[in-house]
């Protein structure tokens, strides 16, 4: 029955002491965390900035594909931005049910 | 350090089962163990009080990390889902499993990092089951957006799904530009990817599918009718990546690293990675765990000169599993992969003393003697379980496992040559297939008629 020599012993209750802290530590952690609430999105939930988004973010969005992803960076380096959103609706092939399903995913910073 | 692996891994299970039965204090508890830590300290020179100490220390452990599991964090996303709650939840995070596609639906595990909903947003964490409706591939490791429902399981609650997300509307899956998989499991599910695809596109889909679950444990495929014939016979197993597969994998590895012209000690320590990444596409499942840990232990011990103890590596897995996630020990595929194992290691020498089957003289008698008496101990081992389980017993399993299980062997086999051919030679992957079809149906044909002998099973 546990036939240790008194090194493998002593290797032993290290590494139960260790687990120990481990296990007590994460307890601790798990029963005084606390919800934390943001105050504002980060930038990446829910709504793509289209004044920062890559081709490949916006291509991400059901209903914009590589050719409109393409025309909304041409139009945002030719006017250097957007300042709002409704100026989607001036990019060729944005119509106008396309823009209210879009618009959701999409913000201007 | 003979058998004490063994030892100490029965004190451990036993604090889990304790805990999961007897309702017990944590602060307590990790009081008593730290007490007991210094006593042992002091004794470390005192024999029989060490020992008991010691027991005593491994026992409350396994109490303490079982109590562990059952706290969620306050940022858990359990914790944000409330009875009756029709609110539409945004949440972003990335797929942490392989994700798997079926009739326009996506299923797949989504570790969670951000939560919105009712005009607030949180930090959160944990995984949630996402089932999706998109046309779209998805990998794993992706990060992404989703917009749905959100409700608790209520059967899923054991297996650590405690969310699942149903995302229906167009649109509400948005893709970021990020992607946070290991590259290890990426590697492992592109390999996965590729063999399914290879197996399902040389072979008709009933075949595939028997194949995809012998080969990789991809069991989704199989027909309900086939997996209750399965389990009827009691050769369910072979549907299911277990150490036979690993066994198998193990030994076409390194039988083509021999022809490589490899030294032992290179063999040896390549097959380790290889077994690992085999784990992670087959999606590591415990009886996967157990023989890849148990495989390691081997590979490591020839490695080492030393001598390895099926005994000690069999506790070794058991204890990796169930550090992992102590709640494992209860799961029916923990408990058959194990006891089977074990039934065969602690009841197979007795059986065979018993039944004189060294006595036999012709070699290939004795070799089906011998089969016989591993299938019988398994059974004898697992019957209790699967009775308790499945509310089923089959007298005919032993000897449908004597004709099945070397079938099986020949299609977990030929199905790997099938995949190695198809990617190095696919001009000659033809007869590969085919032969791999005649033995599915052979396999399918034979449990049939098992199953329809004369008091195969008794349901209960």
């Amino acid at each position: 029955m546990l036939n240790l020599t008194q090194e493998e012993r002593k290797v032993m209750l290290f590494l139960v002491t260790i687990a120990l802290i481990g296990v007590g530590s994460n307890f601790l952690i798990k029963q005084f965390s606390t919800a934390k609430s943001i105050a504002c999105f980060s930038q990446d939930l829910a709504r793509i900035n289209l004044n920062s988004a890559d081709k490949k973010l916006l291509m991400g969005i059901s209903g914009i594909g590589e050719k409109i992803a393409g025309r909304i960076i041409e139009y945002r380096q030719k006017r250097a931005g957007f300042s709002n959103v409704d100026e989607l609706k001036a990019i060729k092939g944005i119509t106008d049910s396309k823009f209210a399903k879009i618009k959701e995913y999409l913000t201007v910073k | 350090m003979k058998l004490n692996l063994a030892e100490l891994g029965f004190y451990f299970c036993g604090g889990i089962v304790f805990t999961h039965f007897i309702r017990i204090s944590f602060w307590p508890a990790y009081f008593l163990a730290f007490t007991l830590l210094l006593a042992c300290a002091f004794l470390v020179g005192k024999n029989f009080i060490f020992k008991i100490l010691f027991a005593c220390l491994i026992f409350i452990l396994g109490c303490l990390l079982l109590k562990n599991t059952y706290i969620l964090p306050q940022s858990h996303i359990s914790r944000f889902i409330f009875y009756k709650n029709n609110s539409v939840y945004t949440a972003r995070g990335f797929i942490n499993s392989q994700p798997y596609s079926k009739d326009g639906r996506i299923s797949f595990m989504f570790a969670t990092q951000e939560l919105q909903f009712n005009d607030s947003n949180y930090k959160c964490s944990g995984d949630i089951l996402v089932q999706l409706k998109d046309t779209r591939a998805f990998s794993y490791g992706e990060a992404l957006i989703l917009r749905g429902n959100i409700h608790r399981p209520f059967k899923l609650y054991g297996k650590n799904i405690y969310a699942i997300m149903r995302v229906s509307m167009p649109g509400s899956a948005v893709r970021l530009a990020k992607n946070y998989g290991q590259p290890v499991r990426k590697f492992a599910f592109y390999l996965k990817d590729r063999i399914e695809s290879i197996i399902y596109r040389k072979l008709p889909p009933l075949t595939a599918s028997i194949l995809d679950a012998m080969v990789l444990g991809e069991k989704r495929g199989i027909p309900a009718q086939v997996y209750d014939a399965m389990v009827k016979s009691g050769t369910v197993h072979i549907l299911v990546v277990s150490g036979f597969n690993v066994g198998i994998v193990a030994f076409m590895i390194m039988l083509l690293l021999k022809v490589l012209r490899l030294t032992r000690a290179l063999r040896y320590i390549t097959a380790i990675p290889c077994l690992v990444i085999y784990c992670l596409a087959t999606g590591a499942s415990p009886p996967v765990v157990r023989a890849t840990v148990m495989a390691i232990f081997f590979l490591t011990g020839f490695l080492l000169r030393r001598e390895p103890d099926v005994r000690n590596s069999l506790t070794l897995s058991a204890l990796f599993i169930l550090w992992i996630n102590p709640r494992e020990l209860f799961s029916i595929s923990f408990q058959l992969s194990f006891v089977s194992v074990a039934a065969i290691i602690f009841l197979y020498p007795q059986l065979k003393a018993f039944f004189k089957a060294e006595a036999i003289k012709v070699r290939p008698l004795r070799f089906i003697a011998e089969g016989c008496l591993v299938s019988l101990s398994a059974w004898l081992g697992t019957c209790g379980f699967i009775l308790y389980y499945f509310k089923i017993l089959s007298p005919v399993t032993v000897l449908a496992n004597i004709c099945i299980v070397p079938l099986a062997t020949l299609i977990t086999l030929s199905g790997f040559s099938l995949v190695v051919i198809t990617l190095i030679f696919p001009a000659l992957a033809g007869p590969f297939a085919w032969a791999n079809e005649l033995f599915v149906v052979l396999l399918l044909k034979t449990n049939n008629f098992f199953i329809h002998l004369p008091y195969a099973c008794l349901y209960l």
